[in-house]
Parts: structure tokens; C-alpha cells; sequence
């Protein structure tokens, strides 16, 4: 009876009905779409963060971790990799080289970091190899090649088969060798295009001549996205103790914390617009009540308790809020969908900016976040009839005799 | 980059040792150990056990121009020192080589600064020289294979010889033309690309004797894409072979 009189009052204002839980449509399909699409870019972008710069677990020398000094490398690198691959065959094992220098041409010299890379393991994770706009990617068989930036490329006044001199310094020794430029890359932006280089890992190791076998890290990588928790003490186990042995959120907790912020900073957002919505239906209730006051009079002096306006004006509320979440679920559903299907891609924002100075896969698609999806249109639903409460109770007060006066 | 002969001056002193003769003019065409002993020549020309010069530097580049005073210490190979006189708001900056690393201080902060490799390729005084020319040597005679340049003529008063990095020699230039005096005293390079594109010359004149090593006392060296620019040192005085502290090329120093 409760419901079918709401349902009725509902109808009978089809425009106030329409903006109230349009208003809750709208906020909670901008919320589902920018979740989902929040989701993807980030589980997209640590996956490529990850896998580009660090690995799942990741091997570095001491006290790497806490100074980033590129003077601190992991010697005998190669036999600690065998070890990590003969522990556990299902893994992905690579070395990375990174030292401070600089790369001349004849016409200028640029200061850059220089990354000594493992060619054909680095392809398969590596975005940089899908941004080639010249030449080749590194081959394991032509060890003197170096890939930079296409905006790098332009400052030195070099192209593909060109001669470069690249300088590195370790330990406060400067070394120097002669390269030739493989190709060049566009990521899209500035900073990296200008100041990154890479090297086959071989090559760069020849600039460290007082270690053996050196590398900055070690990188260990599982298919899928998340490694499993017994990962890392296998590596312990592996490389055993004089190194850090360090999982990719103690790697890299600067981007998971990025992760966390940007989402706490979407939360409070979206919660705010999900108030500012249901405050159209408080505002609709509001009206209605005001609008109907003779006719609850009315109700009331037929036997209706003023408990049962109460139930009428907040079924009024769940029903707006139910048909807005409703259709801001069936929306914002349909809106994710091309995003998950064919994404968006960002290349053409030529100001985006590397993530832990790794070149990220430019096309972002959306996920669909069931669980989040739910709550939000719970949220929404719950915050409609928390929102017809203080006008239910307002009219639950009014006396009958009172009402029947209002015109 | 191909040593530059000047600064060699400034930074680098090995031993002069009993450099080879150079080879007498005559019509017949040089030949390769001939060469060789021209470019040796080269290469140690002006190299003394040590060293104390007052030079001027002039630079000239599309945003400013200015004039420096420099005097400068060096010993052997390895030790160098440079301090600034002139303009006085410059007076007191100093650079310190010592081996491959390089050290300036800055009297107005007060602080001495190691050169990071990220800085090695800025200008030098904001000349036309980095700071990475400073430090890297190589020698003409041994990191390069060298020929007459075509058309050269070969026994005369001047000799063009072209140098083409070795390989394994980390230089950027295609080939380096050299043109020398018959008694191995440098006049001109000229750095040329690989696509054989002149990118710079340097041309060495004003040779003066000091104590029986003949030394160009003035430079230029023009950047071939800004023809408007330069960089130009004089050196003043020159004393070679003199006794000079190695107590002098530390950072106690630098300040004083």
C-alpha cells in the first residue's frame, strides 16, 4: 500500500522525479566510469612500472635501495640470475645496468642516464620497444648499438647509424666508448626522449672495468600480475645474504603510494558529488512536502499514523534513489564498456609524465571493478533514503488539523 | 675530443720525451713513419714537466662576449690549476684537474664543486670548450690511422694530414684535418663529421720558442654552425719546466 501510494506520488511529478534521480543517475555513472577507468590506468601502469623498472621481487646491492647511488652494483650478476632461474624455472630473470653519464655527437653532448639492458628480455617488457620511430631495437649480436630518444637524436644532430660518444662514470672513473645509434624512440615525453639511453648490457658493463659481471639490479618477473607471496624468499634463498632482496613494493613504494593517494583523493571526490546528488532528492522531498501538506493532513485524519508518512516520504526516497542508481549503473556500465573494449590512448598529450622513469604503454583501458561498482551504487541508494529522512520526520511531526489548513 | 693543444697546455704536461725529428721538406711524398713523426710531434707540442702561464681567454657567443684572465700552474700529466683574475666579480674561480676529475670553486659561495658527469658536458667559462674536452686526451699518433688529405701537398712548409679515429677510439668526429709545419709545430684542425660535415676549427698561430720548445701562443677555435662565435686564448707569459709544488693541485688549494 506504502509502496504503490509512493510509486504514485512519484508518477504524479514526473519532472521532479526525473531530476532528482537523474541527478543520482548522473553522479553515479561519472563515478562508476572513472573508477573503472581509475582502476585500469593504475593496474595498467604498475604492471608496466614494475615489469620496466623493478620486477616482481628485484636484487640489489646494500644500501641501493636507501641512497640510489649508481656507484653500489651487484657483481657476478650473471651466476645470481642462474641461480634465481635454476630455484624457480617458471620465472622471468633479467639484469639492468644504470650509471649517470653523458652522450656526445659532433655537433653537441647531452647529460643522460645510461641503461644497460639484456636486448631480446627487455623487448618483451619494455614499452620503449613499441615506440621505435627509426631503426631497430637492440640486437644481442651487434653489442656497440645504443637507442635514444627521438628529441635526443635531434639535439645531437644524429640518426640511425650515426656515431655517438657515450661517457659514464663509476666510482669517479670516467670511461668512454664509441656507439652507433640503432634507433630511435618517441615516448611522448620530453624528459625521457631527451635524456634516456639504451645499451646492450654487455657493452655498458665494459664502463664498469673494476667489477665483474656488474649490474644495478636483478630483476625477477612472473607472468601474471601479482607474484605470489613465497616469491621473494625463494630469491633470498637463491641469491643468498650480502644482498637486498626486496619485493616491488618495497622497491618501489613511491608508486604505490602514488596509487593509494590518487585513490583516497577519488574517494573523498565521490563521495562529495554522491552527497551533492542525494541532496536533489532531499531538495525534491523537500518540495513535495511542502507541496502536499494539506493532502498528508488529509491522510492523517483518514488513520494514517504519522509513522506511516514517514515509511510513504522515505519509500518516496529509496524508490528515486533506487531508479537513479539503477540507471546510473545500467549507464555507467555501458559508458566502460568501449574503454575496456578499445581504451584511450594518450600519446598525443605530449606533456604526460614518466612514472618512476619508465616509459608506460600509452593506451589506458578501463577494468570493470565489480566490487567497487556495487558499493558505490549501494552508497548512492543508501545516501537517497538517509537524504528523505529529515523531510520523512518533519512530516511524521505535522499535525492533521494544521495541514488541512495549508492552501 | 681530439686533444686540444692549448689546453694541453693548461691541463696536461706528460714528459717531453726527446720528441722524434721532423721530417725535412722535400718534394718526395711522405711516408707513413714520416707522418707518424709529424703527428707525434703534434701531440706533445708545447709539453712540458711543468708549467706556469697568464693567459686571456675571449669568448664571443650570440648572448654575450667577455674577457678573462686566467693564470695557470700545471705538473706532469695529471695536475692542473686555474685560476680566474680577471673580471673581478670573477676573481678567485678556480677549476682543478687532477687526472679525469675535475673540481671548480666559486668564491662567492665559497664552495668547491666536483664537476658531476651530468656537468662534463657544459662549457667551460662558457666557452666553446666543455668541461669533458678538459679531461679526455687522446694522441693523434696512436688512437687514429692518418693519410695525406687528398690534394695535400706533401714535404712542403705545411702539411695537411687526416686522422680518422681508430675503431675503439671514443671520439665523435669522423676524421680530424691536421695541418702542421714542417718542424711539427701545429697551425690548424679543422673536426669534421662522419657525413664529412665541418663541425669545428682550431687554428693555432703567434709561435714563440720557450725555453727550446716552440709553443703556439694563441688560439681560436670557431664552431662551424655559428660563424658569429669563438673562443680565443692568448697566453701572455709562459714558463715551462719549472719547479712547481704538487701540494698546489689539491682542494686546500683551490680556495687560497
Amino acid at each position: 500500500m506504502i509502496l504503490r501510494m509512493a510509486l504514485r506520488n512519484l508518477i504524479r511529478r514526473p519532472m521532479q522525479s526525473f531530476l532528482a534521480s537523474g541527478a543520482v543517475a548522473g553522479g553515479l555513472t561519472l563515478i562508476l566510469w572513472t573508477t573503472n577507468f581509475q582502476d585500469g590506468a593504475w593496474v595498467l601502469m604498475l604492471d608496466d612500472v614494475v615489469r620496466a623498472s623493478a620486477g616482481h621481487v628485484v636484487v640489489q646491492a646494500k644500501g641501493y635501495q636507501e641512497s640510489k647511488d649508481s656507484d653500489l652494483l651487484v657483481v657476478d650478476s650473471g651466476a645470481l640470475a642462474e641461480k634465481v632461474r635454476t630455484a624457480n624455472p617458471e620465472v622471468t630473470v633479467m639484469r639492468r645496468l644504470s650509471l649517470a653519464g653523458m652522450i656526445a655527437s659532433p655537433d653537441n653532448s647531452v647529460a643522460v642516464a645510461i641503461n644497460g639492458v639484456e636486448a631480446e628480455a627487455e623487448k618483451a617488457v619494455s614499452q620503449v620497444s613499441k615506440m621505435m620511430v627509426d631503426g631497430s631495437w637492440l640486437q644481442a649480436d651487434k653489442p656497440g648499438e645504443v637507442l635514444i630518444g627521438s628529441k635526443l637524436a635531434k639535439r645531437l644532430q644524429v640518426a640511425v647509424g650515426d656515431k655517438v660518444v657515450v661517457t659514464a662514470v663509476h666510482e669517479g672513473e670516467i670511461q668512454a666508448m664509441p656507439f652507433r645509434v640503432a634507433g630511435t624512440f618517441k615516448i611522448g615525453n620530453p624528459a625521457m626522449d631527451s635524456f634516456f639511453v639504451l645499451a646492450s648490457l654487455s657493452t655498458l658493463q665494459e664502463m664498469v672495468p673494476t667489477l665483474n659481471d656488474p649490474a644495478t639490479q636483478i630483476a625477477v618477473q612472473v607472468e601474471d600480475r601479482n607474484a605470489p607471496p613465497e616469491l621473494k624468499g625463494q630469491v633470498r634463498a637463491a641469491v643468498g645474504e650480502g644482498h637486498d632482496v626486496l619485493t616491488c613494493f618495497e622497491a618501489l613504494p613511491e608508486i604505490f603510494k602514488m596509487e593509494k593517494l590518487d585513490k583516497m583523493g577519488a574517494l573523498f571526490m565521490w563521495a562529495f558529488l554522491g552527497i551533492l546528488a542525494s541532496i536533489g532528492i532531499l531538495n525534491v522531498l523537500l518540495m513535495s512536502l511542502f507541496q502536499r501538506t494539506r493532502e498528508l493532513g488529509m491522510l492523517q485524519a483518514m488513520g494514517m499514523r504519522p509513522s506511516g508518512v514517514i515509511q510513504l516520504l522515505m519509500t518516496e526516497g529509496l524508490l528515486l534513489g533506487l531508479a537513479g542508481a539503477t540507471l546510473g549503473f545500467a549507464l555507467g556500465l555501458a559508458l566502460t564498456y568501449p574503454m575496456v573494449e578499445y581504451g584511450f590512448d594518450y600519446a598525443m598529450m605530449q606533456t604526460a609524465a614518466p612514472v618512476s622513469g619508465v616509459a608506460l604503454n600509452t593506451l589506458m583501458k578501463s577494468i570493470y571493478s565489480w566490487d567497487k561498482m556495487f558499493l558505490w551504487t549501494g552508497f548512492h541508494v543508501l545516501l537517497a533514503v538517509l537524504a528523505s529522512l529529515w523531510p520523512a520526520l518533519r512530516a511524521g511531526r505535522l499535525e492533521a488539523v494544521e495541514c488541512m489548513r495549508s492552501q | 675530443m681530439t686533444k686540444l693543444f692549448l689546453l694541453l697546455l693548461v691541463f696536461s704536461f706528460p714528459s717531453l720525451a726527446s720528441p722524434p725529428l721532423a721530417p725535412k721538406p722535400t718534394a718526395a711524398p711522405l711516408t707513413k713513419d714520416q707522418l707518424q713523426a709529424l703527428l707525434t710531434q703534434v701531440d706533445d707540442s708545447g709539453r712540458s714537466n711543468s708549467s706556469h702561464v697568464m693567459m686571456s681567454m675571449r669568448v664571443k657567443t650570440k648572448r654575450f662576449a667577455r674577457t678573462m684572465k686566467m693564470e695557470t700552474w700545471s705538473k706532469g700529466k695529471e695536475h692542473s690549476l686555474i685560476r680566474l683574475l680577471e673580471p673581478a666579480k670573477d676573481s678567485g674561480v678556480a677549476t682543478l684537474k687532477v687526472g679525469d676529475k675535475l673540481w671548480n670553486y666559486l668564491p662567492n659561495t665559497d664552495r668547491v664543486m666536483r664537476v658531476p658527469s651530468a656537468m662534463m658536458s657544459g662549457a667551460w667559462m662558457g666557452s666553446h670548450i666543455s668541461n669533458d674536452d678538459l679531461v679526455k686526451e687522446y694522441r693523434l699518433s696512436e688512437d687514429y690511422t692518418f693519410s695525406l688529405v687528398p690534394g695535400s701537398k706533401a714535404g712542403g712548409e705545411e702539411t695537411t694530414i687526416r686522422c680518422t679515429p681508430k675503431p675503439a677510439t671514443p671520439v665523435v668526429w669522423g676524421y680530424v684535418d691536421v695541418t702542421v709545419q714542417a718542424d711539427g709545430v701545429p697551425l690548424r684542425q679543422e673536426f669534421f663529421s662522419e657525413k664529412g660535415r665541418k663541425v669545428r676549427t682550431m687554428t693555432y698561430s703567434e709561435v714563440k720558442e720557450i725555453a727550446g720548445i716552440k709553443v703556439p701562443h694563441k688560439m681560436v677555435i670557431k664552431p662551424e654552425d655559428k660563424p658569429d662565435e669563438f673562443t680565443e686564448m692568448v697566453f701572455h707569459t709562459m714558463e715551462l719546466n719549472i719547479a712547481v709544488d704538487e701540494s698546489l693541485f689539491s682542494l686546500q688549494s683551490l680556495r687560497d
